[in-house]
């Protein structure tokens, strides 16, 4: 993107939610003012993507592109083991899907861009930002199997709360809470990670800080939240 | 009235009993936190489950049927006079059903211009001007930017120390006022205003006159024979909370009632100002706060943008939701003001102190109040205290209270000016304190923080050990100490309510920002009924309830616990004499060992299970009700004594310093603190650990940039506005006092400001005795750090 695009508005941040001091732009206004076909080249992969590279001006006709968005469009979520259709807009974050479209409260939006980990849930195991994932590029779409996700609300199994939720509990590893599912999130798939490969009792008070790096706390909790993980990964190691 | 016997006293140390004055009523004093089951002990919070199942709604969860999204126009310029804001057009974007401006301006200091019909002047870049109303939140975005606003664009200045300058362009022409949130700041009446610099405000400690001590302070300064003087600098900080700042406002059909739930410290001050601004009863506004995101000082009142969130709501008839984003929170809805302090201290040879005089500057923005004198009024005995404080105004984003308002800027000067003065006169900084101040509490802090942080080993400044490959990594210890007050609203009551099955409800309007209120009322309430505390419902959270007080001054759990606890009481009492009756005893009988006890035709009757003999009620319910009352003996003996009235709070702390990098850490922190009756040591623990990481975070990374060519902010965001992760965080130990002062039905007082005071104060003069370099300039960046180095020739 670059300063002469016209596609790109700078005049337009000044009026924006938050008046932006240098570009101009959030990464939801850039996919907003580059449009539909240009996101979904840059985000989606294949089979959709060849196809749409293929309208890019400049390149041999090819067959038909399929253009995803920039309307809403049918695809279907994998969140805490459902299948689930949605109607997403290609700008659409995981984090807002999840949210607005699918009532999951639990994952929390701290800053929208990144810098604070609220929003983490897993995809496919991993600890993600959400806020920086866009919901199709996790979705199923025809020819594409969706990729699982793990929402706090999918963290215990059935009304069992995962055995980091019992520990975040009873050692008080919360204040205002609002941090506590992307805490949750990094420090659960820290534990899986270790009981997967049999080394529940070797996590260490630093494995545990590593883990939570990317998720900011403002109460400070943090203590407490490395003590309830030490004190779970005890238990489980049982 | 009637007397009650209460114990006084530091439980460990020494504890006495006292005669309290009470209202006839009074539940008797309970012991120790020992002889106690309830109360005392670390209970995991009892809406734990809510917030690690992600079920805890806060307000950015709230969803309404038929909901639209609100987003504030915020003004690009930091000075500017406004002539017309046109929203016509914004109207006619897609998914838009309401625009409008917002009339007048919360929040900034009262320039007297009174109520507008349209914002008229623009002080600060991101200042709201108008807001939207639209389907989405995208579209809410895009129609801002229709919106058009006719700008006199002003000189502006935003560097504090240029806006001292008599040439400055002014942020306000007239001089202003600046009232108070329930969680502090505001500022005097009628200061003296010259340009942007308002003041001075002169105080001197309580029931001293102004002119003698400044007289006095004058004097011993020549007189010394030792002294020290110097100025210390603090920045801006933002509150940061995780939640932003947000409202979901929503309209009775008729349109005559308001329901907003929002992310709030006090629900009812968020009501009173709606009711105010909107013209409405306050009986007609109701707000809602299951869970809130933190706020730390900065959630009062209904700001603006939960002004134009009802406004919004009401033109649009349908429910609004408005949450600001992460920039918006740092530009618009408060901050830590900055300050500049020169501090000068006078002592006689043996380390008495003469004199502490601190005058300086604060600078809240368009916010006046930005002082600092709290820990130099408060924290020493000194025969002549003399501060003065003036406001610096900039076109920058007005201060709020912010945890311990004023304190921890005033801790870092004064404590590390003690640390200065210990130096000159080859007095420990432990000792020192111990010669100047006889605060109990925080005499047995300073004893009990030093054993457990090893103080004796500490050695001389710059002496210490060095470690990396080349030796450039020095360790060096430090200590600092802080006060806040036993504060509290009496403007509080609860309800509890004895069912006839046995279970219990505690009603009462707080709110939780993160301490966990919900838990400390559970267990009062449980203790006084013997009962387990999984059988006590606590309601909180709606202005339907029983007024409670705002979460800020630390007076929540010292408010309401005594409160519920009374109530519990009264309940009791009821529940006892329905038994009587039912029963046919001959006197009212009592609840021991979690039964009812009776006598019957002169006979004890067989103890009745606290559930059996709810059951044997004739009524649905049996209530108590309670207010908080003025503390025990606070108005009728006069024993309103400092010292009872003060809390402490000493800190020690570890660094290393690379000598290469500049970059500190902070090793470990040793913590003694006091907050009456420890109500829940696991909370209080937390909430110890979450005003030193602030403090750490303070002192090291946190600072608001503002771009001087633009007034623009330079870091409104987490990653560039750095706060302390958990990698930053040390080793943190909590000496917890359980103080009895019998002050109260539970004696109960708060922790949350106490805790951040005292902290980049201890790591400031940890830095010191590292690199023997100080370093008076908050926060302790790397690139300061190498400065002083070099400057000194290190
Ligand atoms: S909300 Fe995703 S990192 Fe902050
Ligand atoms: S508990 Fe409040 S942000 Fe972590």
């Amino acid at each position: 993107m670059s300063k002469g695009d016209p596609n790109v508005s700078t005049e337009g941040s000044e009026s924006m939610s938050g008046p932006d001091a240098s570009s101009g732009l959030s990464r939801r206004s850039f996919l907003l003012h580059t449009g539909g076909a240009a996101s979904a080249a840059a985000l989606l992969t294949v089979p959709v993507a060849e196809s749409v590279a293929a309208t890019a001006p400049n390149q041999a006709a090819t067959p038909p592109a399929q253009v995803l968005g920039p309307g809403a469009i049918a695809a279907t979520l994998l969140v805490n083991g459902k299948p689930q259709k949605v109607m997403m807009e290609p700008r659409d974050t995981l984090a807002t899907v999840l949210r607005d479209k699918l009532g999951l409260t639990g994952t929390k939006i701290g800053c929208d861009r990144g810098g604070c980990g609220a929003c983490t849930v897993w995809v496919a195991g991993e600890p993600t930002l959400s806020c920086l994932m866009l919901a199709l590029d996790v979705a199923g779409l025809p020819g594409r199997e969706p990729q699982a996700i793990t929402t706090v609300e999918g963290l215990g199994k059935g009304v069992a709360m995962h055995p980091l939720q019992t520990a975040f509990v009873e050692k008080d590893a919360l204040q205002c809470g609002y941090c506590t599912s992307g805490m949750l999130m990094s420090c659960a798939a820290l534990y899986e990670r270790a009981k997967a490969e049999g080394k529940l009792a070797t996590i260490s008070d630093g494995d545990v800080r590593a883990a939570i790096a990317g998720n900011l706390c403002r109460c400070g909790a943090y203590p407490h939240i490395v003590d309830a993980t030490l004190s779970a990964a005890k238990g489980g190691a049982k | 009235m009637s007397q009650i016997e209460v114990p006084v006293g530091i439980v460990g140390v020494e504890v006495h009993s006292e005669q309290r004055e009470v209202p006839d009523g009074t539940p008797p004093a309970w012991r120790e936190n020992a002889s106690l089951k309830q109360v005392g002990k670390p209970v995991p919070r009892i809406d734990g489950n809510e917030k690690v199942s992600g079920r805890a709604r806060y307000t950015s969860d709230v969803v309404r049927p038929g909901m639209l999204h609100g987003k504030v126009l915020r003004s690009p310029h930091p000075h500017a006079r406004i002539h017309r804001i046109d929203v016509s057009e914004a109207l006619k974007m897609p998914g838009v059903k309401a625009a409008l401006a917002l009339p007048h301006l919360l929040g900034i200091a009262d320039d007297g211009s009174g109520k507008t019909t349209q914002v008229q002047s623009v002080r600060y870049y991101g200042q709201p001007l108008a807001a939207v109303a639209a389907q989405t939140v995208e579209q809410a975005v895009a129609a801002l930017s229709k919106i058009k606003v006719d700008y006199d664009v002003l000189p502006f200045v935003v560097d504090p120390t240029e806006a001292r300058q008599p040439a400055a362009p002014k942020v306000f022409a007239q001089p202003v006022i600046a009232r108070g949130s329930a969680g502090g700041g505001g500022s005097k009446d009628k200061l003296n205003q010259v340009g942007n610099v308002r003041g001075p405000k002169r105080s001197v400690p309580r029931g001293r006159e102004v002119e003698k001590q400044a007289t006095q302070v004058t004097q011993a300064l020549l007189a010394g024979p030792q002294g020290v003087r110097a100025t210390y600098k603090t920045q801006v900080q933002t509150h940061s909370a995780l939640e932003t700042h947000g409202v979901v406002a929503e309209w009775s059909r008729a349109g005559d009632e308001l329901t907003v739930w929002a992310s709030t410290q006090g629900i009812f001050s968020v009501r009173d100002e709606l009711a105010e601004y909107l013209g409405i009863e306050q009986s007609k506004v109701r707000v809602i706060t299951d869970y809130c995101g933190g706020g730390f000082g900065a959630k009062f009142g209904a700001g603006n943008y939960g002004v134009l969130a009802a406004l919004l709501a009401k033109e649009a008839k349908a429910p609004v939701r408005l949450m600001l984003d992460r920039r918006e929170e740092h530009l618009a809805v408060g901050n830590r003001p900055g300050s500049e302090q020169t501090v000068a201290l006078a002592a006689s040879t043996d380390g008495k102190l003469t004199a502490i005089e601190v005058k300086g500057f604060g600078f809240g923005g368009a916010g006046a109040g930005a002082g600092f004198a709290g820990p130099a009024l408060s924290m020493y005995d000194c025969p002549a205290v003399y501060v003065e404080e003036f406001d610096v105004f900039t076109h920058s984003g007005p201060l709020a209270a912010f945890r311990a308002p004023g304190h921890p800027q005033g801790a870092f000067a004064l404590e590390q000016a003690m640390d200065e003065l210990a130096e000159r006169l080859h007095l420990d900084p432990v000792a020192l304190r111990d010669k100047n101040d006889t605060h109990p509490a925080r005499r047995e802090q300073r004893k009990r923080a030093a054993t457990a942080f090893g103080w004796q080993n500490r050695t001389a400044t710059g002496q210490g050990p060095r470690t990396g490959k080349l030796g450039e990594v020095r360790r060096g210890s430090g200590m600092a100490q802080g006060c806040w007050y036993h504060l509290v609203n009496v403007d509080s009551r609860a309800e509890v309510r004895i069912h006839r099955d046995g279970s219990v409800e505690v009603l009462t309007g707080v709110q939780d920002i993160g301490s966990g209120i919900r838990t400390p009322l559970a267990q009062v309430v449980a203790e006084e009924l013997q009962i387990p505390i999984a059988k006590v419902k606590v309601t909180i959270g709606d202005t339907r309830l029983p007024p409670g007080p705002g979460s800020g001054g630390s007076v929540t759990t010292a408010s309401i616990t005594p409160a519920a606890r009374e109530a519990a009481y009264a309940a009791k009492q009821a529940l006892l004499k329905e038994l009587q009756a039912v029963l046919g005893l001959d006197k009212v009988p009592e609840l021991t060992g979690g039964a009812v006890v009776g006598l019957k035709a002169g006979k004890p009757t067989p103890p009745l299970p606290f559930d059996k003999a709810c059951a044997r009620m004739r009524r649905t319910e049996v209530l108590g009700s309670a207010v908080r009352e003025l503390d025990y003996g606070a108005t009728a003996n006069g024993k309103r004594g400092n010292f009872l009235a003060q809390l402490g709070g000493v800190q020690f702390a570890e660094v290393e310093v690379s000598t290469l990098t500049g970059v500190v850490r902070v090793l470990r922190i040793v913590a003694s603190h006091d907050c009456g009756r420890p109500v829940n040591p696991l909370l209080v623990e937390n909430q110890i650990h979450g005003g030193i990481i602030q403090g750490l975070s303070y002192a090291l990374f946190e600072e608001r940039r503002l771009d001087p060519k633009t007034g623009r902010i330079l870091n409104g965001n987490l990653e560039q506005y750095k706060i302390a992760g958990a990698l930053d965080v040390p080793k943190i130990e909590v000496l917890l006092l359980e103080e009895l002062r019998g002050r109260s039905s539970t004696d109960a007082s708060g922790i949350g400001e106490p805790a951040t005071v005292p902290t980049a104060a201890a790591i400031a003069n940890a830095v010191y005795n590292a690199i023997g370099v100080r370093i008076r300039e908050l926060p302790i960046t790397p690139a300061k750090v190498l400065a002083a180095l070099a400057s000194a020739g290190k």
